[in-house]
């Protein structure tokens, strides 16, 4: 009897997807976007990107032609914004690969209608964070030294150097993100291979399908090598933060020495993720009309996820201080009293707001169904998470000896390449949505009811 | 397919295995002069002003080194030798001569002689010839046969690994100091059977080439 | 272009031929990229190389210099013939082997592109045969007048020659007159002295006092010889010296001298008078005859009873020293309050000058105003804007000015005549000890310059040659057989040995004193201070003086307005504020800067700065002197302060002065330092055993082992006054550039050691800490294994090497350097110095040292081109012993430090000093609890309160 209600609470699960979505409508709404002709709304979005992308351009040849001094880093704050948004995208960087390997292997079906979308975030995140390292270098026409190739000199890069982690660590995130996303797309590149009219369209997309023809042999071979490529992005979800944290935690310095680090900054990197994933994602639905396609129930996870890794990451605040306290070296401690009270209290206040506070109210399911209200909490979370890491690199102002304190204020170049690599962002998210399926339409179809082989049980609730 | 892809395609793969090749040739040759002696200048022969010839005076004369470049034991140059050096012979010697013209200018007026460097290190690396003469490092070793040369021309790459290879072991170019100037040495008996270790007339044997970066680099 | 075409004209070897043949399409690229690789030189040989010139081989030769009458022997290197470095003469009696900062900037001064270079006849250059045809002619027309109608005016440049020159001319022609002026000079202390009876004599400080008391004197920063009273005041720091000193200071703003008193009372200039007075009555009440002066209360002040009570008790060796900010009675009742307390006789020497007799400034304006003067021969300084009214009465006469720059005198000069730098031209100087140096020129003249030497012999219609006068003086001295030989030997110790000394006996009438000035104004003072790193302007040009940061206030390219804070907090005054300062008349905005230990109701003036029309740098900063009243004095009262709109951004580099109770400084008194001798220890954060036991093995470093040299630094805090001459020094070696204030502001000064200093508040009593800190070569070096690509690594030598052309500038190294002493060149800084400075830079630089790129991480190692300079010496000259002697290698902060403050040495040779040094009890290291070995360590330093005062 009991059982029975149990099954009916399975039941009562909604579905994944709208029901009536059947297969060629999702085929079409999906393709839609692509078949359109451009419409007005997105060249509003892409033509500032574009220019954005191209200020950011100049911002860094003007950079290397006269010098990082141009920036507002100084002694003793030789880290400025450009490490501060590195790790910034490298966290939004996480939550394509998380959503789309993770979730793949625990069987999450929700994730289908996102993973397209977040994993493309991740790789245009990615991106923009491996130019930060790149030109911040002070000699970057020298920076190949980093690759360990034979050269004249005899000389190799150091390995004991968590910066030269970072460029392995975020490369092969990077590439294997991007092959993991491209093996997905093979099957709907093919799609629109045979939907597209246009000659040019047929070539790019015949090219890149690389002759996918549906068989049941391309798909066994696709399962297998979708399967081995997310155990393979899994571990890397993991190991890329906390690379990118050892940069802070292996050095000795107050504020940065600590060992929590790593998961810190891996739930901190899924938190704004996820945030960056919301932020897109309730605009992209509704102006791309995917509502059938992401339901209400993909954004309610999502924001139970936010809540969760923004609770996180508000217990390691916590933590941090308790470790400084309880270390008894009054280094440790001062640097963290200095950052709730210091000069600089004020960015580490917004921080706890953004990222602690104001995400508690997904506590509630009504506000998790509030997409205006959850937009601007993805927001917020986007900015405390920059917020976080500035915070971090401006621990450098007071380290040991009192003498050599200082300050650190940022210069229109250090605003400028910031806002210039969010207008590299958009514009390779622009041409994404133009030109590619934002959504996987071949792994959302294995989820709606039609795909299905015995409808009549899951409607009795019969077991599976 | 044939619909998707226009008939020119099926070149590409034509193309493709004629252009890898292609390319391949290209790295290869590239390798061959980045990665080799070329790139480091190896064999480079300026014309002098002076047309001397080491061929003549080191080879023929046997003049030794040090008679002009005299400072090669007591410092880190081993100075091109001043004008008054030459005219010590040629105010007897050849002493109308043509080619010697410049050098009796640069005597009387003290005007420098303008010549080309050969040997040419970075400003960041600091040698030192006399540290290097003293522990039996001989002219030849790194300057090459220069009694054979008519012009002188570079003789080793002179890249940081060249040098660090010596430096990581230095006894295969070690010779007793009397041999420091000889020529050709290296490929003389005696050469063969050298023990520096057990050499009483050497200098010093305990020898520490640096191998850490302030050791040329300061 | 050049290059390229040699490239293409390289005869084709047949191996290149084939190869050019087989990627013939490349050839462009090939010739571009050995372009790119290396400029083709070229080598210009001498053609008669002088004997015993070693191309690539420095040189060093002894020199002096001089500041007022103050002498500094110098050992300076010359590469290729151009001076790169100015050494110090440790066998010099008066410098003792030490260097100001001024000194040591000297050597960029040489090459200032705003020296004057030609000569000037009514404003109009000529060549320099009509220069000195113009300065013949003029000495004709003076021999001609019998000297009538000639005013000649000098600065207290103690030379021998010059004065030997001077008394001829007096002789020959008695009208002539001679005058002297020197905003360095002592002109208040010699009249002083004249007062108390010893005229035209100097007392030079043999030996430490055990009691000394400053009356608003800078002995160690602006006033007399500073070295020798560094070195003396030093040698009484040590625990186990013979004679301890305890130093009491009374001053109305903090000197540098103040900043290192174990006693110190901030009280205003006019208020200085009445507190000697008051030891002087109390020492009478002591038993010593000393005149009990009016207004003289000493019962009521502690520190006066005190301070009498320890000179008492230290009859003999105590003594007071009053600065030349105070009018000439005090100094006269100072001599009286020395010489009974005996402290001329055993603590040092006086010494009759032989300097000729001068008049002041004031009477040689009178006569220029009165039209008695036809030429006025000025062969030093900058009257027109030293000397109020001279500009005025100027027009009266021809000015022949002697001078190194286009000034004020040079603009209304009939002729103006550029001054040889003293590395350029022959001269000689005498000490207040009397011993002479000879001031011998490393370099023939860059510009078409003269030095006052050969401008008065010309005048004399004597030998115009600087060297042959110079001899003249000398010869005397030594039977004519031997002068060649001894001159050599002069040359070579650049000390005249031989030289005859006058010593005088102070015969001190202890009569009443006359106009002994009484107790100051309840109202706002003004203290006009010599600036310690500009001094009074004579090196506002210097870029390096200009960044070096003043080691009280930490302010560099800027004077500003000091006011103690409850002077500031009055006023309404904060830190970078603009004021209006209105003094007799004359007013003038400039920034307030807070300085704690100032007197209330003193506002303090910085001279030296704002210069207009001196040259690039002098520029910067607020010229005070025209608040200045016209006498000349040093202090006025009635002074008006008010803020006005607007701010002011001051280059401070150091924010911080308070220590937040980290161990970074320590310090213990003498006796506690006696109670406890392990002390350091105490101070601790985490117990050594603590450090060592960790999770793992900790290994054996290779260079513990200790076979080679282990290079090490010890730092006695005792015994470093923050005089800054080593940072200095080490600008001048490593090549360092200097930034500008707009980069010192951002934080982005490149100095490889600075002087940290921090404030103390003893309860009540305001002190300063000094620590000179650079890069520390820790062992455990946590800047090494962060840097991706190992520019910078350990040496086995126990030096963390650093491979400026390897560095790609990730500035990791630096985030996790925890003393943060490693620099960046976030612009091409050389390079814009290069544009700003022209050739002078480049020819001042070290070749030893490479110049770093933009973009490049620098820092100390050491001076580890003299390390290897040495190494390979004795590789080479050792005959099998390759072991460095100690002390074969001085580091440049080594060698500007007059007290040996800084010594360098290898740690693995137990006998070596620095070695020793460690085994002080007092040898700690700063942040020794996060394990990364520093090879520089501290002896912590040691105060000697009197324990009357102590609880404050």
């Amino acid at each position: 009897m009991d059982m029975r209600s149990n099954v009916d609470l399975v039941d009562r699960r909604p579905a994944l997807v709208d029901p009536h979505e059947d297969f060629q409508a999702i085929t079409k709404r999906v393709a839609a976007p692509i078949e359109w002709k451009t419409p007005i709304g997105w060249w509003l979005f892409f033509i500032p990107s574009v220019l954005l992308a191209a200020s950011y351009g100049g911002s860094v040849a003007y950079l290397v032609w006269e010098g990082t001094g141009i920036w507002g880093i100084n002694n003793p704050v030789f880290w400025g914004w450009a490490i501060v948004n590195f790790v910034f995208w490298v966290g939004i960087g996480h939550a394509g690969t998380l959503i789309s390997a993770v979730l793949f292997l625990f069987r999450q079906k929700w994730r289908t209608s996102i993973n397209r979308f977040s994993e493309a975030m991740t790789l245009f995140a990615v991106a923009c964070a491996l130019s930060f390292p790149t030109i911040h270098v002070g000699r970057i026409w020298l920076l190949y030294w980093v690759a360990p190739v034979p050269n004249s000199m005899l000389a190799w890069p150091n390995f004991r150097s968590p910066l030269l982690w970072d460029v392995f660590a975020v490369s092969i995130y990077g590439s294997v993100s991007l092959l993991f996303w491209y093996v997905g797309l093979i099957p709907d590149l093919a799609t629109m291979r045979d939907r597209v009219t246009s000659k040019l369209g047929k070539f790019a997309y015949g090219i890149f399908a690389l002759g996918w023809r549906g068989s049941t042999r391309h798909w066994r071979h696709y399962e297998v090598a979708y399967m081995l490529l997310a155990g393979l992005a899994t571990p890397l979800v993991l190991s890329v933060h906390s690379v990118v944290s050892f940069d802070f935690a292996v050095s000795q310095l107050p504020g940065w020495h600590t060992t929590i680090f790593p998961p810190y900054f891996v739930a901190g990197a899924i938190f704004s993720g996820f945030g960056m994933v919301l932020t897109l994602m309730l605009i992209a639905r509704v102006i791309f009309k995917m509502e059938n396609i992401v339901t209400m129930h993909h954004i309610d996870n999502m924001a139970k996820v936010v809540l969760l890794t923004g609770s996180i990451v508000g217990y390691a605040y916590a933590m941090e201080f308790f470790v400084a306290w309880y270390s008894g070296s009054q280094y440790e401690l001062f640097a963290f009293i200095n950052r709730a009270t210091g000069p600089y209290a004020g960015a580490y206040w917004t921080m706890v707001t953004c990222n602690v506070v104001i995400p508690q109210i997904l506590w509630f399911q009504k506000m998790r169904h509030n997409i205006v209200l959850l937009f601007i909490i993805s927001i917020f979370v986007n900015i405390g998470m920059w917020f976080e890491r500035y915070v971090i690199v401006i621990t450098l102002t007071r380290d040991f000896l009192p003498s050599s304190w200082g300050y650190y204020s940022p210069t229109f170049w250090d605003v400028s390449c910031f806002l210039g690599s969010f207008g590299l962002f958009f514009t390779l998210f622009c041409l994404f949505v133009r030109f590619l399926p934002m959504i996987a339409m071949a792994e959302v179809k294995t989820v709606v009811p039609e795909a299905d082989p015995h409808p009549e049980e899951a409607a009795t609730g019969g077991a599976h | 397919m044939s619909h998707t892809f226009p008939r020119w395609t099926n070149k590409i793969p034509t193309i493709v295995a004629l252009a890898v090749p292609v390319i391949g040739v290209g790295v290869v040759f590239g390798m061959l002069y980045w990665f080799s002696p070329y790139f480091t200048d190896v064999g480079y022969m300026p014309t002098q002003p002076v047309p001397y010839s080491h061929k003549l005076h080191a080879g023929k004369l046997g003049i030794d080194c040090r008679y002009c470049h005299n400072t090669v034991e007591k410092a880190a140059y081993a100075a091109v030798p001043p004008a008054e050096t030459c005219m010590n012979c040629h105010a007897y010697v050849k002493k109308n001569s043509e080619k010697l013209a410049l050098v009796r200018q640069s005597y009387e007026t003290g005007e420098s002689i303008p010549w080309i460097k050969v040997h040419q290190l970075p400003d960041y690396s600091y040698f030192a010839h006399d540290v290097h003469v003293t522990a039996g490092v001989g002219c030849e070793t790194c300057h090459g046969r220069i009694d054979q040369m008519e012009k002188v021309a570079l003789h080793s790459p002179l890249s940081m690994g060249w040098c660090l290879r010596c430096h990581h072991n230095p006894e295969p170019n070690l010779r007793p100091i009397s041999e420091i100037t000889t020529m050709g040495w290296e490929d003389s008996p005696e050469a063969a059977e050298y023990d520096w270790a057990s050499d009483p007339h050497r200098i010093r044997n305990n020898l520490q080439p640096p191998q850490n970066c302030s050791g040329c680099h300061r | 272009m050049t290059t390229e075409n040699e490239t293409l004209n390289k005869p084709d070897i047949p191996s290149r031929r084939t190869f050019l043949s087989a990627m013939g399409a490349t050839v462009a690229s090939l010739n571009t990229a050995a372009c790119i690789r290396k400029p083709y030189e070229k080598i210009l040989p001498f053609g008669q190389r002088p004997e015993d010139r070693v191309p690539g081989r420095p040189e060093y030769y002894a020199t002096a210099a001089s500041v007022g009458a103050s002498v500094v022997g110098l050992r300076v290197r010359s590469n290729d013939g151009r001076p790169t470095f100015i050494g110090s003469n440790k066998q010099h009696p008066t410098s003792k082997g030490g260097t100001p900062a001024w000194a040591q900037a000297t050597v960029l001064e040489l090459y200032d592109p705003d020296r004057s270079r030609t000569a000037l006849m009514d404003g109009a250059s000529v060549d320099p045969a009509g220069a000195a045809g113009a300065i013949r002619a003029m000495g004709k027309a003076i021999r001609d007048a019998a000297g009538r109608g000639l005013a000649i005016l000098t600065d207290e440049t103690p030379s021998p020659t010059l004065f030997r020159l001077m008394k001829t001319l007096k002789e020959q022609f008695p009208e002539a007159q001679q005058f002297r002026h020197d905003e360095m000079g002592e002109a208040n202390g010699q009249a002083g002295a004249a007062m108390a009876g010893i005229p035209n004599a100097s007392f030079s400080l043999n030996e430490t006092p055990a009691v000394i008391a400053i009356f608003d004197a800078d002995p160690m920063g602006t006033e007399g010889d500073t070295c020798a009273f560094d070195h003396a005041f030093a040698s009484g720091r040590d625990p186990d010296a013979p004679r301890k000193n305890r130093l009491y200071v009374v001053e109305p703003y903090v000197s540098l001298t103040g900043s290192n008193a174990d006693h110190r009372k901030a009280v205003k200039p006019s208020e200085v008078p009445a507190v000697l007075a008051a030891l002087a009555s109390e020492l009478n009440s002591h038993g010593y005859e000393l005149p009990k002066l009016a207004g003289a209360d000493a019962a009521s002040d502690k520190f006066v009873k005190a301070l009498a009570k320890d000179m008492a008790k230290n009859q003999g060796v105590s003594m007071v020293m009053v600065g030349e900010r105070q009018p000439p009675q005090v100094h006269a009742l100072a001599h009286m309050v020395n010489a009974a307390l005996g402290a001329y006789t055993k603590l040092g020497a006086w010494t009759q000058s032989d300097a000729p007799e001068f008049q002041t400034a004031d009477e040689l304006v009178a006569g220029m105003k009165a039209g008695t003067f036809k030429y006025v021969v000025s062969l030093s300084g900058n009257p027109a804007h030293s000397i109020p009214g001279f500009a005025d009465a100027a027009e009266k006469a021809q000015v022949l000015h002697l001078g190194s720059y286009l000034d004020e005198t040079a603009r209304i000069a009939k002729l103006h005549v550029p001054k040889s730098h003293y590395l350029e031209a022959w001269g000689d100087l005498v000490g207040r000890d009397g011993s002479v140096a000879i001031q011998q020129p490393l370099i023939a003249p860059l510009h078409e310059s003269k030095s006052a030497i050969e401008v008065l012999a010309t005048i004399l219609g004597s030998k115009e040659s600087g060297y042959e006068q110079v001899r003249d003086t000398h010869r005397s001295h030594v039977a004519s057989g031997d002068f060649e030989k001894s001159w050599q030997v002069w040359l070579h110790d650049g000390v005249v040995q031989s030289h005859p000394v006058q010593r005088v006996e102070p015969a001190i009438q202890a009569a009443q004193i006359e106009g002994y000035p009484k107790a100051g104004s309840s109202d706002l003072e003004a203290a006009f201070i010599r600036d310690l790193t500009v001094l009074d302007g004579r090196f506002a040009n210097s870029p390096w003086l200009q960044e070096l940061p003043d080691p009280v206030t930490k302010l560099s390219w800027d004077n500003a307005l000091l006011l103690s804070p409850d002077t500031a907090e009055k006023l309404g005054l904060k830190n970078e504020d603009m004021a209006t300062v209105t003094l007799n008349g004359a007013s003038l905005d400039l920034p307030v800067w807070i300085q704690p230990g100032t007197a209330d109701d003193v506002a303090v003036l910085p001279l030296g700065y704002g210069r207009e029309g001196v040259g690039q740098y002098a520029s910067s900063g607020f010229d005070v002197s025209g608040l200045r009243p016209v006498d000349g004095t040093w202090s006025a009262s009635g002074v008006q302060i008010k803020k006005t709109p607007g701010s002011y951004r001051l280059a401070c580099q150091q924010l911080e002065s308070d220590q937040y109770g980290r161990p970074i400084v320590r310090e213990a008194s003498q006796t506690d330092f006696t109670a406890d001798e392990n002390f350091v220890a105490k101070f601790e954060v985490m117990k050594p055993e603590h450090i060592d036991s960790l999770l793992w093995e900790e290994p054996v470093l290779p260079w513990a082992k200790g076979e080679q040299h282990q290079w090490a630094v010890s730092i006695d805090l005792n015994k470093c006054s923050g005089c800054s001459a080593c940072v200095v020094a080490c600008q001048a070696e490593n090549n360092i550039p200097w930034v500008g204030k707009s980069e010192v502001l951002k934080g982005r000064e490149m100095h490889w050691m600075k002087i940290d200093r921090y404030f103390k508040d003893n309860n009540g009593q305001f002190e300063v800490k000094y620590q000179p800190m650079g890069c520390a070569q820790c062992e455990t070096a946590p800047c090494e294994n962060v840097c991706p690509v190992g520019a910078s690594a350990h040496s086995p030598e126990g030096l963390n090497d650093m491979a400026y052309n390897r560095c790609i500038g990730t500035r990791y190294c630096a985030n996790n350097c925890p003393y943060k002493v490693r620099r960046f060149n976030f612009f091409h800084y050389t390079v814009r110095n290069d544009g700003e400075y022209g050739m002078g830079i480049t020819m001042q630089r070290n070749p030893d040292v490479t110049v770093r790129y933009r973009g490049v991480m620098e820092k100390c190692t050491y001076c580890v081109q003299r390390i290897q300079r040495a190494k390979i010496y004795q590789k080479v000259n050792g005959g099998g012993d390759t072991k460095v002697k100690d002390g074969a290698i001085v580091t440049a902060c080594e060698e500007a430090c007059g007290t040996g403050a800084m010594v360098f040495g290898n740690m693995a040779d137990p006998e070596s000093r620095v070695a020793k040094m460690k085994n002080n009890p007092r040898n700690y290291a700063v942040l020794a609890e996060i394990n990364i070995r520093p090879r520089t360590t501290y002896l912590a330093k040691l105060t000697n309160p009197n324990p009357e005062l102590a609880e404050g």
